[in-house]
């Protein structure tokens, strides 16, 4: 599940009231059908569910706009052939290091992202969250982990991407801290 | 599915290249009431293709108060801030079609989601 979020940026003081709308996308209509009645059941109206694969429908008119990016990818590692398969196995076949949805939605980051943008995505040890990091360098991004923790078998961490500022000051603080 | 999130849905059939806006189809729209924000309004204006929105409010019924063409001092005026809200935010498309200008595909809108999953022939 991908939830994309347009809203004011960090940056303005906490004093202002502040809303967002929210789009939630999944491939899997059970899941998306399940998220909307979760939605509903709690009164939350700024969230609006789209069946979709890979954001595809969203890409071209929402370049440059996505203020927060959140996704859960399927991110297991498994042979790639179980990516492409359908069925349950997706929401955690992620490929040859579970990299292979992964992969595809970071190419789309630079597009996506506003110009404060930021992307916080779940992955496992297996994925190399630090290697993400230094290679999305290379194309404008600075990262970190923003939180691990271990789940049974899983080491999960959550990676934190966003732009690099434009005068980069390496002492300055990630947006949102 | 808001006319917000009408506003960024563009066909992505394989070759499709006037897939935006959708036509809207409309078989059942529901009202809620969303909360006001004139600084989020603000915010959004720059990114909403001002014809996509008054052809989708033209479908789903809240067009009125919409101007033809409103500039960013438009953004001051209440009435037009109320007006943009209402058409943005507060009104759902529960049940109807979305269909690609070019090639006529339906993507179905059951209970508020679109479903926009495609084909194998058209990826």
């Amino acid at each position: 599940m991908a939830s994309l979020v347009a809203g004011p940026s960090f940056g303005h003081p906490a004093a202002h009231r502040r809303t967002c709308q929210l789009l939630a996308v999944d491939h899997s209509l059970a899941a998306v059908e399940a998220t909307r009645n979760t939605l509903q059941a709690h009164q939350v109206t700024e969230v609006d569910v789209i069946a979709a694969s890979l954001l595809g429908p969203l890409v071209d008119k929402l370049r440059g706009s996505v203020d927060i990016m959140v996704f859960n990818p399927p991110y297991v590692p498994t042979p790639d052939e179980e990516v492409e398969r359908g069925g349950i196995a997706s929401a955690w076949a992620g490929g040859y290091r579970g990299r292979r949805i992964i992969d595809r939605v970071l190419q789309l980051l630079p597009e996506l992202l506003s110009p404060r943008g930021e992307l916080f995505m779940v992955t496992v040890a297996e994925n190399e969250p630090q290697g993400i990091i230094e290679e999305m360098l290379g194309f404008g991004f600075l990262g970190r982990i923003a939180a691990a923790r271990q789940a049974d078998e899983e080491a999960l961490q959550i990676l934190h991407l966003w732009r690099q500022p434009a005068g980069l000051d390496t002492g300055a603080p990630a947006p949102g801290q | 599915m808001k006319l917000l999130t009408h506003n960024m849905l563009s066909c992505h059939i394989k070759g499709v290249k006037n897939g935006y806006p959708f036509l809207i189809e409309v078989i059942k729209v529901s009202e809620h009431e969303a909360d006001f924000d004139p600084d989020f309004l603000k915010h959004i204006f720059p990114r909403i293709n001002w014809l996509a929105f008054l052809q989708g409010a033209e479908a789903m019924g809240c067009r009125e108060g919409l101007p033809e063409a409103p500039t960013e001092t438009y953004l001051e005026d209440e009435q037009f801030q109320k007006a943009f809200h209402h058409a943005l935010l507060e009104v759902t498309l529960e049940e109807g079609s979305l269909v690609c200008p070019e090639t006529g595909r339906r993507f179905p809108v059951a209970k508020g989601i679109p479903n926009m999953l495609l084909n194998e022939d058209e990826c």
